[in-house]
C-alpha cells in the first residue's frame, strides 16, 4: 500500500508538475516582476526620474489636481486624481471622455511635477509595469475569462504539484541545504528541493492566495444563492464604489466640492489619502470619491468615502470598519499582491518569486533530462521529449530575453510611434516567438549556452543602454540616492552575471562528454533502484 | 533596524540547523560532531528562530510573519550557498553573526 501511495503520488507530481509547467512558468515570470510594477513604470517613463520627492501637503496636492483638471479638462467625465507616494513620485491627473454610443471612454494620463505642480513633459507613451501585471493573469492576446481559467488550472495544478512533492520528496527537510553542483541530474534535483523548501511557506501561500484572487469566477454559488441578481448584486454590495453614475443633462452651476473636503477632513484629519475621483464634474450628478491609504496593513481594497458634488453631502462610505470575512478576503489578496510591502519586503518577495521560477524550471529540465538519460545508445528521442525540450528553452531562456527586449524597445523605439505601448509589447512577443523557432531547431546543450551567452550580453548592455538615451546613469543615481533606479541597473548586471556564469557552466559540461555518459549510466541505475 | 536584527537571527538559525548536520559540520570544522553535540546546535536553532519570529512579530503580526517567511528564503538560501561554495565563510560566520546581532541588538535598544 505505501509503495503504491509513494507511487501515484510520484506519477501525480510528474505529470501534473509538467503539463502546465511552462504556463505556469510564465504566471510566476511575470507575477516575480510584478512585485516591481510601480517601479519599472518607473523606469519606463524616463521624463519622471528627475522629480524630487514629494514635500506638500496632501490638501494641497488634491486642490491643485482638481484646480488643473478644471482648467484642461473641465467637459470630462471622470476625473482621477492620484497621489505621488514612495513609488510612484508623480501627481497623476487623469480624465476621461464620452465617445458616444457604444464606444468605450477614452482616458487621458496626464502627470505633474508634486512640488512645482507643473506638467511633465516629454512623457512616451507606455505600459511599464502594468503590462507584467496583466500578463500574469490576462496572458495576452486572448479573452481575458478564459486567459483566467486558464490561469487558475495553472494554479490548481501548482497547488497540487506542491502537495504531492512534499510527500515524494521525503527527504527535502533533512537535505535543506543539500546542493552538488557537480553531480548531473543529482544538482538538478537539489536545485529543485532548495528552490522549493526554502520558499515553501510563500510558495504554498502565493498559490492558494492566488486563486482566492479570482474565487468569485471559479465558485460563483454563494453569492448566486445569497444575492437575487447573483455576482452582479454581491459585487454591487461588496464594491459599490465601482458602481457606475449616470450623467444628468442638467449642468452643474455651483459645485460643492469645497464643503465636501472641508467635512472629510475635519472627520478623518489623519487619513492619508490614496486617490480622489471626480465623476461627471460638470453636471448634477457629480460625486465625490475618496480612496484612503491602507499602507501597511494586511487590507486590499480601499477604505472608501463618497460625497455628493451638488450638495457636498456624505452619501456613502465603504470598509472604514471591515467584518472578519472582508478582512479575511482582502487579507489573502493583499498578502498575494504584496503592494503593502516597504522596498525590504518587496526584494524577500522578490527572491521567493525568484525560487519558484527555479523550482518550475528545475523541475521541467528534470524531467527531460531524466528521460533523455533513459535513451539506449543510438536511440533518438521521441516527439514528447523533443517537444518538452523545445519549450523548456524558449521559455525558461526566451522569457528572459524577451522582457530584456522589452526594456531596450522602451529606450529606442521613436517617442512619436503612434501605439507605442503597443509596439513595445509587440517586440516582448517577438523575440519570446524567434527563441521559440530557434530552440525548435536547436534544442542541445549547445543551444542552451548559447542562449545563456546571449542573455548575458544583452542584460549587460542594458545599464548602458540606459546610460546613453536617457540623462542618468549607474554613477549619478547613487551620486543622488535614486535607490530605485540604481537598483535597476545593477539587478541588470547581476542578472548578465548569473547568466555569464550559467553559459560557462554549460561549456566545462560540454568538455566532459565521456564523463557525462558514466553517470548517465548511474542515473539509470539510480532511477532503477 | 528591527527587521534587520530578525533577519539575523533568522540566518543565525538556520546556522545552526545546518551545522547540526553531520556532514555540514565535517566540511566545516573538519571533525565529526557528537550527536549531543549536534542535538543541542539543533536545540539552539530552535531557540533563535522562535526568537527571530517574536522579534518580528513584535512590530506587526500579519508584516512580520510575512517578513519573517522572506527571512527564512533568505536565510536558507545564503547559507545552503555558503555551505557549497565558500565552505570556509562559514567559520567566519560563527564570530561574525553573533558579533553582528549583538551589535544591532544593543544599536537597536539604545536608539
Amino acid at each position: 500500500m505505501k509503495e503504491s501511495f509513494f507511487r501515484s503520488m510520484t506519477w501525480l507530481h510528474t505529470w501534473v508538475g509538467l503539463l502546465l509547467c511552462w504556463l505556469l512558468f510564465l504566471i510566476f515570470f511575470a507575477g516575480t516582476i510584478s512585485f516591481f510594477r510601480h517601479e519599472i513604470s518607473l523606469w519606463n517613463q524616463p521624463a519622471v526620474h528627475s522629480i524630487a520627492h514629494n514635500k506638500q501637503q496632501q490638501h494641497t496636492l488634491i486642490e491643485s489636481g482638481l484646480g488643473y483638471l478644471r482648467e484642461a479638462a473641465p467637459e470630462a467625465n471622470r476625473w482621477w486624481v492620484g497621489l505621488p507616494s514612495e513609488r510612484q513620485p508623480e501627481l497623476q491627473v487623469s480624465h476621461r471622455h464620452a465617445q458616444g454610443e457604444g464606444k468605450r471612454d477614452k482616458w487621458v494620463d496626464e502627470r505633474l511635477d508634486p512640488n512645482t505642480l507643473s506638467q511633465i513633459d516629454g512623457l512616451v507613451d507606455t505600459k511599464g509595469g502594468n503590462f507584467f501585471y496583466r500578463l500574469h493573469f490576462d496572458l495576452h492576446y486572448m479573452d481575458r475569462k478564459l486567459a483566467r481559467w486558464l490561469v487558475c488550472f495553472a494554479s490548481l495544478f501548482m497547488l497540487i504539484a506542491l502537495i504531492s512533492g512534499v510527500v515524494i520528496h521525503k527527504r527535502i527537510f533533512k537535505d535543506l541545504f543539500q546542493f552538488r553542483p557537480q553531480k548531473g541530474v543529482r544538482a538538478w534535483l537539489d536545485a529543485h528541493n532548495l528552490s522549493s523548501v526554502l520558499a515553501l511557506p510563500f510558495h504554498l501561500m502565493i498559490t492558494y492566495t492566488g486563486l482566492v484572487t479570482l474565487i468569485f469566477m471559479l465558485f460563483p454559488n454563494p453569492a448566486e444563492t445569497l444575492y437575487d441578481d447573483g455576482l452582479k448584486g454581491f459585487r454591487a454590495d461588496f464594491y459599490p464604489e465601482r458602481q457606475r453614475i449616470e450623467a444628468s443633462s442638467e449642468p452643474l452651476k455651483v459645485p460643492a466640492f469645497e464643503t465636501a473636503f472641508a467635512h472629510f477632513y475635519q472627520n478623518w484629519p489623519d487619513q492619508k489619502i490614496k486617490r480622489v475621483i471626480i465623476d461627471h464634474p460638470s453636471n448634477t450628478a457629480s460625486s465625490i470619491k475618496i480612496y484612503g491609504d491602507n499602507g501597511t496593513l494586511i487590507r486590499d481594497e480601499y477604505p472608501f468615502w463618497q460625497y455628493s458634488g451638488t450638495t457636498g453631502e456624505l452619501l456613502k462610505t465603504a470598509r472604514l470598519d471591515p467584518s472578519n470575512a472582508e478582512m479575511l478576503y482582502g487579507g489573502m489578496i493583499a498578502v498575494h499582491s504584496g503592494r503593502l510591502a516597504h522596498p525590504g519586503l518587496r526584494w524577500l518577495y522578490f527572491i521567493c518569486g525568484i525560487a519558484g521560477c527555479i523550482m518550475i524550471a528545475s523541475g521541467c529540465v528534470m524531467w527531460a533530462k531524466r528521460i533523455s538519460a533513459r535513451l539506449k545508445p543510438g536511440q533518438t528521442a521521441n516527439f514528447g521529449l523533443k517537444l518538452v525540450e523545445t519549450l523548456n528553452i524558449a521559455t525558461i531562456m526566451g522569457l528572459p530575453l524577451a522582457t530584456a527586449g522589452f526594456f531596450y524597445a522602451n529606450r529606442l523605439l521613436p517617442e512619436t510611434l503612434t501605439a507605442r505601448a503597443d509596439k513595445e509589447v509587440l517586440v516582448f512577443f517577438i523575440i519570446w516567438l524567434v527563441t521559440a523557432l530557434i530552440s525548435v531547431l536547436f534544442r542541445g546543450k549547445r543551444a542552451w549556452q548559447q542562449f545563456a551567452y546571449a542573455n548575458a550580453l544583452v542584460w549587460l548592455l542594458l545599464p548602458i543602454c540606459n546610460a546613453l538615451t536617457t540623462d542618468g546613469n549607474l554613477v549619478t543615481y547613487i551620486q543622488d540616492s535614486k535607490w530605485v533606479l540604481a537598483s535597476f541597473d545593477i539587478a541588470f548586471l547581476a542578472t548578465a552575471l548569473v547568466f555569464y556564469f550559467q553559459g560557462n557552466k554549460l561549456a566545462s559540461q560540454a568538455h566532459s562528454k565521456v564523463h557525462s555518459k558514466r553517470s548517465r549510466k548511474r542515473v539509470v541505475a539510480e532511477q532503477e533502484a | 533596524m528591527i527587521y534587520s536584527l530578525a533577519t539575523l537571527l533568522c540566518i543565525s538559525a538556520f546556522y545552526a540547523f545546518a551545522m547540526a548536520k553531520t556532514a555540514h559540520y565535517k566540511s566545516v570544522f573538519g571533525t565529526r560532531p557528537s550527536q549531543r553535540r549536534s542535538q543541542h546546535i539543533n536545540n539552539f536553532g530552535w531557540i533563535i528562530i522562535l526568537l527571530s519570529f517574536g522579534v518580528n512579530l513584535s512590530q506587526a503580526i500579519g508584516y512580520g510573519s510575512l517578513m519573517f517567511c522572506g527571512q527564512l528564503a533568505l536565510s536558507v538560501v545564503l547559507i545552503a550557498m555558503c555551505l557549497t561554495y565558500q565552505p570556509s565563510w562559514m567559520r567566519s560566520l560563527l564570530y561574525l553573526l553573533p558579533i553582528s546581532t549583538l551589535l544591532l541588538a544593543v544599536i537597536s535598544l539604545v536608539f
